[in-house]
């Protein structure tokens, strides 16, 4: 078949090249993603150290609960948001007439999700330690835990980017999701103050798991196997779900 | 040789509901520029969609340059550049980067990609806003900023909908010329989609009408003018301040011929190409050039084509609904 005589770009060159268009709305709109990077999980652990002075133990949940928030906030919202709004005004026509994979698509979302996500939840994790007075123990396996956690909420970013019907559906379903996650799973409280039943349902979050790897990590250092094994499951199960799922050219 | 053999495509979006294309067989040669002429709604988008790979068909077949595209559209985007509406997706990028970034994708080297990027803002005057954000341009700016998208890389096959829309009179031109220019220079093959027939009658050398899913009209634009009333359609356009303006009645006997009064004082009478020479000198003596403000002489054109065989049925049933 004819091509331009252009030899077939690298999956890197193609994938780094949609990386840094997609960057580009983190340019526009960087001084949003600061404020809501770091208001709304500050503004939790003020609100924290009003009503529970004084409990080191609920303390320490407050401040890696907050980093959880932060994750959602900023990494599900953003390739949820973006995806579905692309995918309503058919934006992705355009990355789908070029020699771009689903593949490479989703993961130059999930790149700017995580570049804006990874700084913001280590600023978040000290900065709300401070607030607290909670001294942190950085242990090694931090950065791997922040990934993964990162990676699995794109995942359920994506997995409602490419589900939701219009920008607006995506905009609510994620409010119900924040819902879940901030008062009914073990993410800001420890799991035995949950009623029973949601005690269940929060074994099937892996935002349960990422709150619970991070706090290991930050006070232990403990066990975290089982936590990074099912933030990397969930990671993997739930972006190829979504990769399959998103409408593109008929490959 | 072939670039495009569509055959028998049928494309029912939801059971019950009237097909958006309905059992359309033609073929697009390599080299050609190929004009998609009908009336909103036709089905157009949704045949463009197919032809490049991002609808799928429920029934019959396309194949781009002998391979199945039905059944596989991963090669479609190595040979096939395709213009949407608006850059949308790429909205936030400087117009500089999204051209040369375009490029990378489609194979570029890193410097080659930067050059054409640079060649193209040139073509198109977009070097003063090449550090701005294409959502920042105006929509002309915008539509210049998504042909770029669709030239860099030169791709054998440009598939453009509605190239021109939102440009002046200057860049409209220009954008022909260089469609003309890419087509002789590097033989690249051109669909277009287009409600401008008047303008892209000057670059498309074959036509196909569609209207309500189905082709009206398929041939050389020459072939299909033949096919239309032949009359020949003087305009004529009278001012108040150049004197008395003729009832439509008398334009008409005089010019001896049907005429349409299109605005108050123009006129269009339309007479058999026998006839012109007498017409004229009848028209000219009855009511002197003196009084007219604009005449015109003119053969059928690819919008009487689009009326005539198809292309206008649409609106007219829309009217009259």
């Amino acid at each position: 078949m004819p091509s331009s005589g252009a030899p077939e770009a690298g999956a890197f060159q193609v994938w780094w090249s949609v990386f840094l268009m997609r960057m580009a709305t983190l340019r526009e709109f960087w001084y949003w993603q600061v404020v809501g990077w770091l208001l709304f999980p500050l503004g939790i652990a003020f609100f924290f150290k009003m009503a529970m002075a004084g409990d080191p133990g609920a303390a320490v949940y407050v401040v890696t609960g907050n980093v959880v928030m932060g994750l959602v906030i900023n990494t599900v919202q953003m390739v949820a948001t973006d995806l579905a709004w692309a995918r309503q005004r058919n934006d992705l026509d355009f990355f789908a007439t070029l020699p771009v994979s689903r593949l490479q698509l989703v993961m130059a979302f999930v790149a700017v999700a995580a570049l804006a996500s990874v700084p913001a939840a280590l600023i978040n994790l000290q900065a709300a330690a401070w607030v607290l007075e909670v001294t942190l123990t950085w242990h090694p396996v931090l950065p791997l835990i922040v990934i993964l956690s990162v990676l699995s909420m794109a995942g359920i970013g994506v997995m409602i980017g490419v589900t939701a019907r219009s920008g607006t559906h995506a905009n609510l379903v994620y409010n119900v999701l924040m819902l879940v996650v901030m008062f009914l799973s073990p993410v800001l409280v420890p799991a035995e103050r949950l009623p029973a039943v949601l005690q269940y349902t929060a074994a099937a979050l892996p935002t349960t798991y990422a709150a619970h790897a991070l706090r290991e990590a930050v006070t232990s250092g403990g066990a975290v196997l089982r936590d990074v094994a099912v933030l990397t499951a969930w990671a993997a199960v739930s972006l190829w779900l979504a990769v399959s799922r998103l409408e593109w050219r008929r490959d | 040789m072939a670039v495009y053999e569509v055959r028998n495509l049928t494309k029912i979006y939801r059971q019950g509901a009237a097909p958006a294309n309905d059992d359309l067989s033609f073929d697009i040669e390599q080299g050609e520029i190929f004009g998609l002429l009908g009336p909103n709604g036709a089905g157009k988008t949704t045949l463009v969609r197919q032809l490049v790979g991002l609808v799928k068909p429920t029934r019959g077949s396309i194949r781009l340059f002998g391979h199945d595209i039905v059944r596989s559209a991963a090669a479609v985007p190595r040979c096939v550049a395709y213009l949407a509406q608006r850059p949308l997706a790429v909205a936030e990028v400087y117009v500089s980067d999204a051209i040369a970034l375009t490029g990378r994708i489609r194979g570029l080297g890193r410097r080659e990609a930067a050059a054409r990027a640079r060649e193209l803002m040139g073509l198109f005057g977009l070097e003063p806003v090449a550090r701005r954000p294409i959502m920042r341009l105006s929509g002309g700016q915008q539509r210049l900023v998504t042909l770029a998208l669709a030239l860099i890389g030169d791709l054998p096959v440009l598939i453009l909908d509605e190239p021109t829309n939102e440009l002046d009179p200057e860049h409209r031109r220009l954008v022909w010329d260089l469609l003309l220019e890419r087509n002789r220079r590097h033989g690249t093959t051109v669909v277009l989609v287009t409600h401008n027939v008047l303008e892209a009658e000057r670059v498309i050398q074959r036509v196909g009408i569609i209207n309500h899913g189905r082709i009206m009209a398929l041939g050389r634009v020459g072939e299909l003018k033949a096919r239309v009333d032949q009359r020949v359609r003087l305009e004529l356009r009278f001012s108040a301040e150049r004197g008395e303006v003729p009832p439509a009645a008398r334009v008409g006997e005089t010019a001896g011929g049907q005429v349409l009064e299109l605005a108050r004082g123009h006129y269009a009478v339309l007479v058999d190409r026998a006839e012109l020479q007498a017409a004229v000198a009848r028209v000219l003596d009855a009511f002197g050039p003196g009084r007219l403000e604009d005449f015109r002489i003119q053969t059928p054109t690819l919008e009487d084509v689009y009326l005539q065989l198809g292309g206008g049925t649409g609106l007219a049933q829309q009217r009259s609904a």
